[in-house]
């Protein structure tokens, strides 16, 4: 319902809002109107600046985003925190990747060279490495199974497998805006638990240019949000992709290893 | 200093004077109950992926090497494990690099620094028991120093010893005796 409420005050205005309430309020007062079951749940001039935006970014073969991300945090009392945090992401298909995140809660390097996964915490001088499958398909689907936060991820995964929306219950195009002065597409997808809002930049380079995800069914219905800078040509350095530990750092083990930390 | 400026600076001082009562009562909170709170760090954080979120909608219970992250959005049951929503304190979890201690800050939204300090007070009294063996904590109080134990190392806080291990990319402390 707040999902057409919203559309309809995007598309339509006043007026448009007030026909959507009469309309919604009218399909919810027969007891079954399965109406929309048969509907494509992405709306045609949505699906195709995803289309768009899938197939520019599997075409590209080494990218780098710096990226600017929130996330809320709900307290006790109702009291909803803006967490920062910023992250820079390296990759280099079809297996090397980097990614360096500094943030309130977090400040973490990931590094992956083909073989194997490194993370490092280098405010408490640890780091731990797994052997991870070749290719950054397997790595991200490792990655999301382990419950690994990894910022950014969703750009990865869109850009390696370009499925982001096969969760989704609905989504439409909302119109156009713009994100640090470039004129993007605004979509709105809906899904079972999260709402969430891309912008796609218009023209040549159909790349996403910002994210918003909102947290449904959760105390103050907390977001995230994160804006994109991208970089087609970036430089990267020989042993960008190649883990040397800090001096003193140690290694230790994920939860379920049995070997204890080593230096 | 004019008796103006005298009287002018006396109000940030009392201002002073209260945050550092409520500073006081939020250090006071014992350790376990801060790591309690920590543990469950992330619990009411917004989803940041929607990799993970379709992840979570298609597998709920598929087995992992590596558990999830505990707190996610991945665990609905242990959302509210050890945050004390009805407790009398309004803190952000911790992060877990330690930047932002969750004693230090104090967003006493309705009054609840004295609730905060009477129940400090109260365990103040008893204190609690050194965590047991295999328990795990998301955030060591300050001051824990690095130790090497038959080749090993772990973090030695006030008498107990701590693996660092991560799980998932969050950092996470077992107690053990090494």
């Amino acid at each position: 319902m707040r999902f057409l409420y919203m559309l309809c005050r995007n598309s339509l205005g006043a007026a448009g809002l007030l026909a959507g309430l009469v309309a919604t309020a009218a399909a919810a007062a027969p007891p079954a109107a399965p109406a929309t079951a048969s509907k494509p749940a992405i709306a045609a001039d949505a699906a195709a600046v995803l289309e768009r935006m899938a197939a520019y970014l599997k075409g590209l073969d080494r990218f780098s985003i710096s990226a600017r991300e929130t996330r809320d945090e709900v307290l006790a009392y109702g009291y909803k925190l803006q967490r920062q945090q910023t992250a820079n992401m390296v990759v280099q298909r079809p297996d090397k990747m980097r990614v360096e995140v500094e943030g309130d809660l977090k400040v973490r390097t990931y590094v992956y060279d083909g073989r194997t996964l490194t993370i490092l915490a280098p405010m408490q001088g640890v780091y731990a490495q797994v052997e991870a499958p070749p290719g950054l398909e397997p790595l991200l689907n490792g990655l999301l199974n382990r419950g690994v936060e990894m910022p950014l991820i969703d750009m990865l995964l869109q850009a390696v497998k370009g499925n982001l929306a096969e969760g989704v219950l609905g989504g439409r195009l909302v119109g156009t805006s713009r994100v640090d002065g470039i004129a993007v597409d605004h979509l709105a997808f809906r899904q079972a638990t999260i709402d969430w809002q891309l912008w796609v930049e218009q023209g040549a380079r159909p790349l996403p240019r910002k994210l918003a995800i909102t947290t449904r069914h959760e105390v103050g219905e907390p977001q995230f949000t994160v804006v994109l800078e991208w970089n087609l040509e970036p430089d990267i350095d020989a042993g960008t992709f190649a883990f040397s530990p800090p001096p003193g750092a140690r290694r230790i083990g994920f939860e379920g290893d049995a070997a204890g930390a080593s230096p | 200093m004019s008796a103006r400026a005298a009287h002018g600076a006396q109000l940030p001082w009392r201002v002073l004077g209260l945050a550092g009562a409520i500073f006081a009562a939020g250090m006071l909170v014992p350790a376990h109950r801060a790591e309690g709170r920590a543990a469950a760090g992330g619990a009411r954080m917004a989803t940041a992926s929607v990799g993970a979120a379709n992840r979570a909608a298609v597998a709920p219970g598929r087995p992992t090497q590596l558990p999830a992250t505990p707190g996610g959005d991945r665990r609905p049951a242990d959302r509210d494990a050890g945050w004390g929503w009805y407790a009398g304190y309004a803190y952000g979890s911790a992060g877990d690099d330690g930047r932002q201690p969750a004693d230090d800050r104090d967003i006493d939204v309705e009054g609840v620094a004295a609730a905060a300090a009477a129940a400090a007070v109260a365990a103040a009294v008893a204190p609690p028991a050194p965590p047991a063996a295999g328990t795990v904590v998301y955030q060591l109080q300050p001051g824990c120093s690095t130790v090497e134990r038959n080749g090993a190392y772990y973090r030695y806080c006030g008498g107990v010893y701590y693996q660092e291990q991560f799980e998932g990319d969050r950092l996470a402390y077992r107690v053990v005796d090494p």
